[in-house]
Formats: structure tokens, sequence, C-alpha cells
């Protein structure tokens, strides 16, 4: 149906013609057919659809209304929202916006009046200022003021008034002087401090601008500065060393494994179990006579030395030694009484002389280990804690013993005789001195940085020494060369038991308590200008750690290139190359 | 043929012999897998010759025993395998058989077989040299038959030999005694040789047995020229080498063995000689834990060459003929072999061991076959054309192996710690 534009115009204008206005193209609307009041009674009646059937008077058309606009027309009239279905209480949906909130929720701009000054709090602030102005409240201002004044001190005046301490600061006049001769560059202070009577008279500082400026000037050149960088090699550190494979033989494998014995064993020699002695109590060192053609062993055996004799062994060696151990043999034939307090040589008791012991010789306490001369007629003794009587002198030809010191140096731990002057080294805990026997007196006293010394080795050339401590130090020491250590090797992780020099190669060895034995190569120059050249070689393993303990001793073969060590697990081990 | 079999590799061999013409192939190339190892190859072998009963063969290539599959050994020799190689199969050898063995009560230091051929050898042809003092013989099945010397206090034994018929004892107290012929006079020696100062550690014996040289812990080597077997010693010996040693010796004089001084005196070893051999009547092997061994001229007494091992201890020693090869163990481990014509120079080869190589003795009737004795207890057969896998191994001792011996035929003798002395025969 077109719609009629006529507007608000009166409708009986339109009374007396055919159309009842104009669509939106200006076509007339034609009014619908008119019919009369009985015509419309009758409709009323037979027409199912006249109860909501309405005459719409703009468009001079009937119009029935839908099922739809009857159920409007009923809500309205009944005062309800027109809608059926709309919800005027619907579940209020909080919303978040996952990225903030950038859209506002409303687009209206910002009201003119939080930009405004408050005409409300322009009221508040008069009357506040009214009152400040008044001659009452500048009256109770004042009258505090004064009160505080006279309770407070004026801590100003104070600070500024008081002089400066710190009277040391000042330069006494040489001080001033020295200072005045030093270069400006090298001056520890760049100001000559001057006292004051009152903090309020100290000047600024005038190098303030010239420090700040130089500091400033050394930030900005520092990038400009060339850095050297060390760029140094790695392996150019290390020492040029040569390979251990052309510095054979040395001790490579395991070869044997004495086993036999229960409980510790500190030294022993070759071969097969030829012979056991029983000695009674805790066997602590033995030593074979480095002298081959005296067969005699010396054992420290509790706070007795003994010397022992091969048993059966008619061999001529053998024969020399019982002959110069026989009881009215050697040249102490016809000897006269012992003097007061020397130390007496006496015959073992008769299982002791089965055993082939010949003498024994008493300590104070117990001695712990016995080193030959390399002639083999004067032997050491050490007992660490026979205070001046801890190192025995003992000789074997004339078989007379005495003590060389008069007092104690401190617990002595291991003695050794140079093998080419009358020399006798002695390792108390931290030094070892060395003295000279002939003319008595001390020759030399070497510094090792070691805590506890344990063992000690002298090169067979004399001039070297070696030395062995519980704080897991190898040091080695070139007599000639000065008192502290040549060099200090720490390659064992626990304790070093015994150290020992091959008697004719250019080896040496260590033992420790971490069961292992560590093989060097030591060749020593005779050329005074070179010094020792030290190689390792070998880490020979194979002991086991019983209670704490590793390996005890070690030794060298004579001749062979062969190593013996004992350990604490009962079994001696022979390492052959 | 499978598909799998066609791809694997395959290589063209050529079969040779030097065994009797039965026994011989025809020389076509074969083209055999390259997997295959001796036991294959001797089956291949036995099926070309279509023998009844299958005959085992052992193969050489490069003259060196064919051990592992072929494949390897020609990666080895880094051979492609795409020409033809030449295997020539020889017998293989038969595991020994024990044939007896026998317990004394201590260790076993020494052992030595007569040579087949003399009347000992048909009787007691054994005899062995223990730490208790005492040497004992036995037949050759492992019975004992006699002991000689020995008792309390007998220093232990060191060194054994046979000088002809008569059994040579050495011991640790520097002591060379003599027996009568097959150690039957009685409780007593015949000769005695004196001179070493200190223990003596070997012996041997020249092979026309009129000589004796010891080697011992004094460094020094003695030759000692006992009168023959029943001729009194005093018709040979000049006076002053006769040395009485006290009264008691004159009143038993009947018991006393004779006392015989060195003939000669060889120095040069800086160590123990621990180890002799006198294959031929002018030469002298000796070998010392100083690391050398020395060729000596018997007759002139002075050291023709040297051969050197670098310092590592020589302790046992044995020359073969026919080869003219020297075996030396060593406390290295290692067996070494030198080229005894070569009169110093380098080993010609090494045989790799687990423990010091204790003793050593070679077959002497077949070429390239030697027995070693090892501390760590095996006794083990070699061939030198295979110096990384031995032949076969001998029944091992427990403890340590210490002495070996051959008798020149078919017999093998070792002895250990364990106390046990075994004979073992190969098979013809």
């Amino acid at each position: 149906m077109p719609l009629n534009t006529i507007g608000n115009v009166p409708l009986e204008w339109y009374d007396g013609f055919e159309h009842v206005g104009y669509d939106l193209e200006g076509r007339k609307i034609m009014r619908g057919a008119r019919t009369d009041e009985l015509d419309a009674l009758i409709k009323r009646f037979d027409d199912p659809d006249a109860n909501r059937t309405i005459h719409d008077a703009l468009h001079g058309v009937d119009v029935v209304l839908s099922q739809e606009d009857v159920a409007l027309i009923r809500r309205l009239q009944r005062r309800r929202y027109p809608g059926a279905t709309f919800d005027p209480y619907p579940e209020t949906v909080p919303f978040d916006f996952p990225d903030g909130k950038v859209h506002p929720l409303s687009s209206a701009p910002p009201r003119k009046a939080p930009f405004l000054p408050s005409k409300d709090e322009a009221k508040k602030v008069m009357r506040l200022v009214m009152a400040m102005r008044s001659e009452q409240y500048q009256r109770s201002v004042a009258n505090r003021r004064l009160q505080e004044a006279k309770e407070r001190p004026d801590y100003q005046q104070l600070i500024w008034d008081e002089p400066p301490e710190g009277e040391e600061y000042l330069f006494t006049p040489e001080e001033a002087k020295a200072w005045e001769k030093m270069d400006p560059a090298d001056r520890p202070l760049g100001f000559v401090p001057q006292a004051y009577d009152a903090m309020r008279k100290v000047p600024q500082y005038d190098g303030l601008i010239r420090e700040r400026f130089e500091r400033c000037l050394d930030l900005y050149l520092c990038p400009r500065e060339a850095k050297t960088r060390l760029d140094i090699d790695p392996d150019s550190l290390l020492p040029q060393l040569p390979s251990p494979a052309e510095l054979r033989p040395f001790p490579e494998r395991l070869s044997s494994r004495f086993v036999g014995h229960a409980g510790r064993v500190l030294s022993v020699e070759t071969g097969r179990c030829e012979r056991t002695c029983s000695l009674g109590a805790e066997v602590r060192s033995v030593r074979w006579c480095p002298n081959g053609e005296t067969a005699v062993a010396a054992a420290v055996v509790g706070v007795k030395m003994l010397l022992l004799l091969p048993l059966r062994e008619p061999l001529p060696a053998a024969v020399r030694g019982a002959a110069l151990l026989e009881p009215g043999g050697g040249e102490a034939g016809a000897s006269s009484e012992p003097a007061e307090g020397a130390v007496v040589w006496s015959r073992p008791s008769a299982e002791l002389q089965s055993e082939g012991v010949a003498w024994e010789v008493s300590h104070v306490r117990s001695a712990t280990s016995v080193s030959w001369h390399h002639r083999g007629d004067y032997l050491a003794s050490v007992a660490p804690e026979g205070a001046s009587r801890a190192v025995l002198l003992h000789q074997l030809s004339r078989r007379k013993s005495g003590s060389p010191f008069a007092k104690s140096k401190g617990r002595v731990e291991a003695v050794a005789f140079h093998p080419k002057k009358p020399w006798l080294c002695v390792a108390t805990q931290r030094h070892v001195r060395i003295y000279d026997l002939a003319s008595q007196e001390l020759h030399k006293k070497l510094n090792p940085s070691a805590k506890w010394i344990s063992s000690l080795s002298v090169h067979p050339g004399g001039d070297n020494l070696l030395l062995g401590s519980y704080d897991k130090r190898l040091c080695w020491f070139d007599l000639d060369l000065s008192a502290s250590p040549y060099k200090t090797l720490r390659s064992h992780s626990l304790a070093i038991r015994s150290v020992a020099f091959h008697p004719r190669l250019p080896l040496f060895a260590s033992a420790s308590d971490d069961a292992s034995v560590h093989v060097y190569h030591g060749r020593v120059y005779s050329d005074l200008m070179s010094n020792a050249l030290i190689v390792p070689l070998k880490i020979l393993k194979g002991h086991e750690i019983a209670s704490h303990l590793g390996v005890m001793d070690i030794a060298w073969h004579p001749t062979q290139p062969w190593l013996f060590s004992a350990g604490a697990d009962g079994s001696i081990l022979l390492y052959t190359g | 043929m499978s598909q799998g079999q066609a791809s694997e590799p395959h290589t063209s061999v050529r079969f040779t012999t030097k065994l009797e013409p039965r026994w011989v192939v025809s020389d076509t190339p074969l083209d055999l897998p390259t997997r295959l190892s001796r036991y294959g190859l001797s089956e291949v072998v036995n099926h070309l010759l279509g023998a009844s009963p299958a005959r085992p063969f052992d193969f050489l290539l490069d003259g060196e025993l064919l051990r592992g599959s072929l494949g390897k050994a020609l990666a080895a020799r880094g051979l492609s395998g795409e020409s033809t190689i030449t295997l020539e199969y020889i017998e293989l050898l038969a595991p020994p058989q024990p044939r007896g063995e026998a317990l004394v009560p201590d260790w076993i230091s020494s052992l030595a077989l007569a040579a087949p051929g003399s009347s000992v050898a048909s009787s007691n042809p054994v005899l062995s040299g223990c730490y208790d003092g005492a040497a004992y013989l036995w037949d050759a099945s492992g019975v004992q038959a006699a002991a000689l010397g020995g008792g309390e206090g007998a220093a232990a034994v060191k060194a054994v030999a046979w000088l002809g018929e008569r059994p040579v004892v050495a011991s640790k107290d520097g002591a060379v005694r003599v027996w009568a012929a097959g150690g039957s006079a009685g409780g007593a020696a015949q000769l005695s040789c004196v001179g070493h100062h200190a223990a003596v550690a070997c012996l041997a014996a020249a092979p026309a047995a009129d000589s004796l040289a010891t080697g011992g812990w004094d460094r020094s080597i003695l030759l000692f020229r006992p009168p023959a077997d029943g001729v009194p010693a005093a018709s040979s010996e000049p006076p002053p080498s006769k040395r009485a040693r006290g009264g008691a010796s004159a009143v038993t004089a009947a018991v006393a063995p004779e006392e015989l001084a060195a003939a000669a005196q060889l120095c040069g070893h800086t160590d123990c000689v621990s180890a002799l051999a006198w294959p031929t009547a002018a030469l002298l092997y000796s070998a010392s834990w100083d690391g050398t061994v020395r060729e000596w001229d018997a007759a002139v007494g002075a050291a023709t060459a040297t051969l050197s091992s670098s310092g590592k201890a020589a302790l046992c020693l044995d020359v073969s003929l026919s080869p003219a090869t020297v075996a030396t163990g060593h406390s290295d481990h290692q067996l070494r072999l030198w080229d005894a014509r070569s009169r110093g120079g380098a080993p010609t080869g090494a045989i790799p061991h687990h423990g010091w190589v204790s003793s050593v003795a070679w077959c002497g009737v077949r070429e390239h076959l030697l027995v070693s004795g090892c501390h760590d207890g095996g006794v083990r057969l070699w061939d030198t054309r295979s110096p990384r896998v031995a032949l076969h191994s001998l029944p091992r001792h427990k403890g340590k192996a210490l002495c070996v011996a051959w008798d020149g035929a078919d017999a093998v003798v070792s002895g250990g710690t364990d106390g046990q002395l075994r004979i073992s025969t190969l098979a013809a």
C-alpha cells in the first residue's frame, strides 16, 4: 500500500475528492470504495474478521489486523512491554576485554566541570584566608614561634661556628716541604690540608672543576685506549718434557704379588719366601746392608734395633757377615768397659739367635726406621720420641753406638747418610738439617714448606735430596741451588709415606696413602748450569687401602728398573719394566 | 645358491702344499667366500681330496698361520681380495696329550730331559730340581725313580742338566755336583765343581757331554771339564785345582765328592747370568738380567756376539739350530726371537705373554715349534709363524710355571710352584 504524503493536514480537505492524498511519486492515492451503513452492518455480521477490521482514514482503506497486531494491542492495553520476547531484567554478563579496555564505554566528550575551578572550594579557601588574616590568628602564630625558639637550640649556628676536628691531617712543616718538592703527579694528596675555625669559613674546593673535567676526560678517552689482551697459547706454558716412552726402562706393569704377611710390612726385598723370622714384636722397618760383600740386615722391632744374618747360606758374603758379627770378631775384640750412659750392644735371647739375630741395640722409645751408610759399616736408627737420643748411630765393625746430638731440635722423622761426604741428613717435622759428622757442626738447613715430613732420600750423586711429606708434597731439593725446594710436586691425593731414588738409574718414586705409587724420571746433569729434569712417568696401582693406609714403603731393585712396594693390605707388589 | 650367499665377498684362492703327493690338490684357483677360517678351508681341501676320514690342515698365508677368517687376514695385510692369493696347507698339530704327572714336596725350579738314544732316555729320562734341596729322577710316565741329594738344611736346587748320562745338579749355595751315570751311585755325588761364590742360576752341558757351563749371581760363567765317567779326577786335573775343604772331608774321603776347579771363566755380564744354552760344541749362549744375550766361543773363552734388548732382564734362553734362532724370555712379559746369524741387531719377533716368561724350550725336530712357561701359570705351545695366538695350551700350573723342557722328540715336561710335574706328549 502506497504511503500518503500529505502531511499533517486535516483530512476533511479531501472530502470532496476521489483521492485522499499523494504517494511518494506524486500520484493520487485513490479513496477506497465507500460502503454505506447497511453494507457495513451486514458485513459486520458476515465477515469473521469484522471485529479486527479498522478503517484507515488517512489512506481511505480498511485494514484487517493480524493475530500478532491484536496481541500487541492487548499487551499495550495492559501496560506491558510491546515485544512479546523482551526481557526487562536480563542476566548481567560482566564483560572484560582480554587485552585491556581499548574502547571507552561511552564516546561522550568529557564534561567541562572537572576543568573549571570549583567555586565551592574557592569559597572555603577564601574563608580560611580571611581567618588567617585575622589579627588573633597572627598573634597565636607569633606566640607559638616564640615558644619553639625558646625550646630548640640553634643547630645551624652551632654547626657553622664549631671549629672542625682532625688536626692530624694537617701537614707538619717537614711534610709540607716534602709535598712541595714532590712532582705534582706523584703527590698522594692533590691539596694541602688547612685548618679553619668554623665550618662556614671552609671555602669551596678549588680543584673541583678541574677534577670533574679530568674525570670526564678519562671516561671520554677510555674507549680509545688500545686493550692489551693476553694472547698466550696454553700449551706454551707447559714445560717441554720428553715423552715417557723415550725414557724407558722404568716400572710399567705389575709383575708379581707376594702375599703371605698378616698385618703391615714396611720394607722387603725380592724372591720366593726363603725364610720367616718371628721377631716378637711389630717390625717397623727392615733394610739390607748395601755392601754386597756382607750379608747383614737391620730391622727395627719395638724399641730395639736388631741385626739379622741369613741362615744356612754358606756363601762368602754370608760368611763374612757372620764373621763380622761373631761375639769375639770385629775390631772390638777386647774393648774396655762401656762409658757411662753409652748404648750397649747385647746378645739376644736364645730363640732370637736361632732366628738369625746376631745383636740387638735398645732405644729408649720405640724406633721407627733404620738406614745404612752406603759402605755398610755405619747405620742409623730413629726413635722419634726419644728426645735427645732420637737418632742413634751404630758402627758394625767396632760394635759401638752413640747419639750424635746433645739436645733435640724437634721430633726426628727420618735420617739418611750422604753417599759421598760424611754428612748426616736429619728430617725433623718441619726442617731438614744436614750435619757434618767429621767436624760435628750444622752444615746446612733446608726449609721445605711442608707441614710434616714423612721420609727423605738422598740422590746417589749426593747433590739432590727428595722429601715426602704427610701434606701430599714431594719436594726436590738441589743442595747446590738453595735451601728451598727446586720443585714441589703435588700429585698425590693423600699423604706421602715413602720416597726413594733408584741407586743407579735416573728414576725415583713416591708411595702414598692413596694406594698408588708414582714413578718419575729424575735426571741430574753433571753440568752445573742445567737444572735437574723431572718427568712424571707412571702411576702404578695395585694395592688396596686398608684402614686408611695405602702403600707404606717402596724399595728399588739395586740394578734393575724394578720397584717393590709394601702395602697396608699385607701384600708386596713387584713392578717391572 | 641363495641370494644372501651370492652377495658376500669372495676371493680367489690357490692351494699349494709341500706334503707328500697323495695330499696334493690341483693348483686351479678356487672362488671361496672370505668368511671361511681354518676349519672351513680344511673342509674344502678335504672335499677336493676326497679323503674319507677327514684330515685337519693348517694354512699359511705369507708365511704366517691363518687364524680367524680369511677376510680378516686379508684386511690385516691390506689385500683387496681381487687378486688370487696362495695358501699353503700343512698338517695341523694335534693337541698334546697328558701322559703323566707327579707331585714333589716343594717348588720345581728346573727340569732336564735326556736326549733320546742314550741309555737313560729309555729308563729315567726326566731330571727335576726342587726347592727342597733335592733333584729327582723320573721315568717317562712320571714315576719317581731316585732322589739325588737333599736332606735337612740342603740349599735349594736351581738348575739341573744331563752331562751325557750323568745328572748335574746346581744349587743356591753355589755348589755344582755331578752324579754317577743314571744317578745310581748311592747317596753321594761323584764330583763337586767349585768356583762360584754366589748362588748358581743356570747350567748347560756341551752336546758332546765333555764340558759343563754354569752361570750365577756372581755374574760370571764358569766352564768345567769333568773327566769321563769312571776315570778318576786326579789323573785329569792338576793338583793345585784340588782344594780339600778341611780335615773332615779327608776322613770321609770315600763319601765326599772329588772337587773340580773351573777350566775357564767367561766374564762380561754385568748382572746375574740367568740362562745358558750350548747347542753346538763351539758356541755357548748366555742370557743375563742385564738384558743382554751373549754368544761365546767356548774353546777360546771370548764373547763373539751380543744381542741386546734395551735393558729388559732376560730370564730364560733356548737356541734352535735348524732355523738358527735364539728365543729369550724377558721380565717385560715378552718372549723375543733373535736371528742367531745376524750377530746383534733387533729381535726378529716377539710373542707377548701375561707375566714374566720364566722358561722356553724349542722342539728341535719340528722347526717353528717352541713351548714357553709363564709366571701366570700357563704353559703354551707356540708356532713362530703365529706370534699372537698360541697353538695349544698345556695344563696350567697353579701359581707360576717355572720350567719347561723338551726331550727333542715328542715329550714336553713342565714344573711350577705348585710342585706338579706334568708330562705331555705330542701326537706323531
